[in-house]
């Protein structure tokens, strides 16, 4: 025997169905808009072969895990990375984000603490130490002006980013000489993220 | 078809049109990130680090000590002419005037500027030493007292009411006070503490000051003191200063007791200062530096002048010398006109030496003084005497 559905049942259910209907008309839209603006296209022809690229940011050689320690105001620590565009695809660009996991004035006080700047060898750079020191045989470029060395997604200029080739980067950390007092006994660590994003995309 | 009837209150209507638009707002949501994600390029990072970073625990730089101890032995005996305000040895400084209580007259003290800035401090304390000067009819001395630091009063101890501290007649009697609002060496550098003594006999008297000197620790040395440069007696009402003679390049002067040889230096005449850096025993000494300025008590006739060199100690034990009788450190023929020297002393490379150094001065005057047509023997009066210790700790 079938119950009749009280009115209240009654409303409850159909604004389920109506809610129902909603979400799944969401969901179609979201289908359709990806299928709308998606990159690759499939094509009617049967012989041709669309495949698509990779985008690998490695750093195969880095002394960015080398500590300095006890510094002084006007002191200086310079760490070497290799950056290397390993994929088929090349990069668009480059940026450097900087934080620090255990965080002291050092890495807050914007003006006297801890300063970045990264320059561009154009060939290997030769290393000497530590303390590490590195010269330049080729021709050298400025890849960040020096500035306070927390920041986030900071633009990185004059890479190749070249799928295949290898940037030689010489990190440089400035304790500036103005740094006073409050800055002594000190501890920051400082982790960086080096992230690059494709090229403009391009007729195939 | 008819509409079904609602058998909802307008209420709850209201409530289920709010939910339905919500649900129509996330599915919106839901659809513009799918697009979105379909123009998402590729992106790739990688990490470096982490590089720990860790600066000295005091950065390098020079920190100046003065000959707070003075020993003048120009007559071939050693005579205490030390700071008087530096050491509780019965060398006492007199204020001018009898001072009676309630008067607000004082006797303000500024401390040496010693120690690295920016360390915390701690056990801070002001040590002062004094009596009644005695005389008839004449009571004890007591006192009350202000810090001050940077042109602001820190904190007051005691008054007028309530005495820090009272001696007994005119036995000496030190009283050492906390002074917990000093936290750091920012504040313990130069630091001003303004006393206000009386003395309470029937008759005004005046009070002897035997020693005012501050005291703590820092997280790198046990203990330190910091000595008087400057003192301003205002128990007149009108305040005068008096700055230990070799503190500072000024008007006051050290003159030694007796003239100096003639022809050549005698080592057992000598001017003897001692210096308490209190550098922390891990600290590295990359310089010490000895400034004298001094000149002749008189003008030195006759084509003659008067020399110097020195010699440097770990305590007893000799380190160098600077200088000989035969060759000067310098000379100095006038008796107007200081003369600046600026001695480096690199066989003081230690914190031990550094802590213990003692330097003697050995004065004659060249080429012979006292009769027969040469000049007059004289004495030297020194301006300053101080040494700058430069070292850090990593």
């Amino acid at each position: 025997m079938r119950t009749r559905k009280s009115p209240r049942a009654l409303t409850r259910s159909s604004g389920r169905k109506l809610l129902l209907s909603i979400a799944a008309l969401g969901a179609a839209a979201s289908i359709a808009g990806l299928g709308t603006f998606a990159t690759f296209t499939s094509s009617t022809s049967s012989s041709n072969t669309i495949a698509s690229g990779t985008l690998s940011l490695t750093a195969p050689f880095s002394r960015l895990g080398t500590g300095a320690s006890p510094i002084a105001a006007g002191d200086t620590m310079q760490r070497a990375i290799d950056l290397s565009y390993s994929g088929s695809i090349s990069f668009g660009s480059a940026t450097l984000t900087t934080n620090a996991p255990s965080s002291s004035s050092l890495d807050t006080d914007a003006t006297n603490g801890l300063q970045i700047a990264i320059d561009r060898c154009s060939q290997a750079w030769t290393e000497s130490g530590p303390p590490y020191t590195y010269t330049c045989g080729g021709s050298t470029s400025t890849v960040l002006a020096s500035r306070a060395v927390i920041g986030s997604s900071i633009a990185l200029s004059n890479l190749t980013l070249t799928a295949g080739s290898t940037d030689h980067l010489r990190v440089t950390l400035t304790f500036p000489s103005a740094a006073g007092n409050t800055l002594q006994n000190q501890s920051s660590t400082i982790s960086y993220t080096f992230a690059g994003i494709q090229r403009a995309a391009t007729d195939q | 078809m008819a509409r079904r009837p609602s058998f909802l209150s307008p209420d709850r209507r209201r409530s289920r049109r709010g939910v339905r638009a919500a649900v129509l707002a996330g599915t919106a949501v839901a659809a513009c990130i799918g697009a979105s994600l379909a123009f998402a390029g590729f992106n790739s990072a990688i990490t470096g680090g982490p590089m720990s970073v860790t600066s000295k625990r005091i950065f390098p730089g020079p920190r100046v000590a003065s000959a707070w101890d003075l020993r003048d032995a120009s007559s071939g005996a050693e005579a205490n002419s030390s700071d008087p305000l530096s050491y509780a040895d019965g060398v006492v400084q007199t204020p001018s005037t009898a001072i009676a209580s309630g008067t607000n007259r004082y006797l303000e003290y500024t401390f040496s500027n010693s120690r690295p800035g920016g360390i915390s401090v701690s056990s801070m304390q002001f040590n002062f030493r004094l009596a009644s000067a005695g005389g008839g009819n004449s009571g004890n001395g007591c006192f009350w007292f202000d810090v001050r630091s940077s042109g602001s009063v820190l904190a007051t101890h005691g008054s007028y009411a309530s005495p820090v501290g009272c001696s007994t007649g005119t036995t000496q009697a030190t009283f050492s006070t906390s002074i917990p609002e000093v936290t750091s060496t920012d504040q313990a550098n130069g630091l001003v503490v303004r006393v206000y003594p009386w003395e309470t006999g029937g008759t005004t008297r005046k009070v002897n000051v035997d020693m005012a000197t501050v005291t703590g620790a820092t997280p790198y040395v046990a203990a330190f003191t910091a000595y008087e440069t400057q003192a301003i007696d205002d128990t007149s009402g009108t305040p005068s200063t008096l700055a230990w003679s070799l503190a500072t390049a000024d008007s006051t002067t050290f003159t030694d007791v007796t003239t100096w040889p003639s022809a050549a230096p005698n080592t057992a005449r000598y001017l003897k200062l001692s210096f308490d850096p209190t550098i922390p025993n891990s600290a590295v000494v990359t310089s010490v530096t000895l400034t004298n300025v001094w000149r002749a008590s008189a003008n030195v006739t006759n084509s003659g002048t008067l020399c110097y060199y020195l010699e440097s100690f770990n305590g007893t034990t000799s380190l160098g010398t600077h200088g000989s009788g035969g060759s000067a450190q310098n000379c100095n023929a006038s008796g107007t006109n200081n003369v600046t020297d600026s001695v480096s002393l690199p066989e003081v490379n230690t914190v031990t030496k550094a802590n213990s150094l003692v330097i003697k001065l050995y004065y004659w005057v060249s080429p012979l003084c006292g009769g027969g047509g040469n000049p007059t023997c004289v004495k030297s009066v020194t301006d300053q005497a101080q040494v700058s210790f430069n070292y850090y700790l990593d």
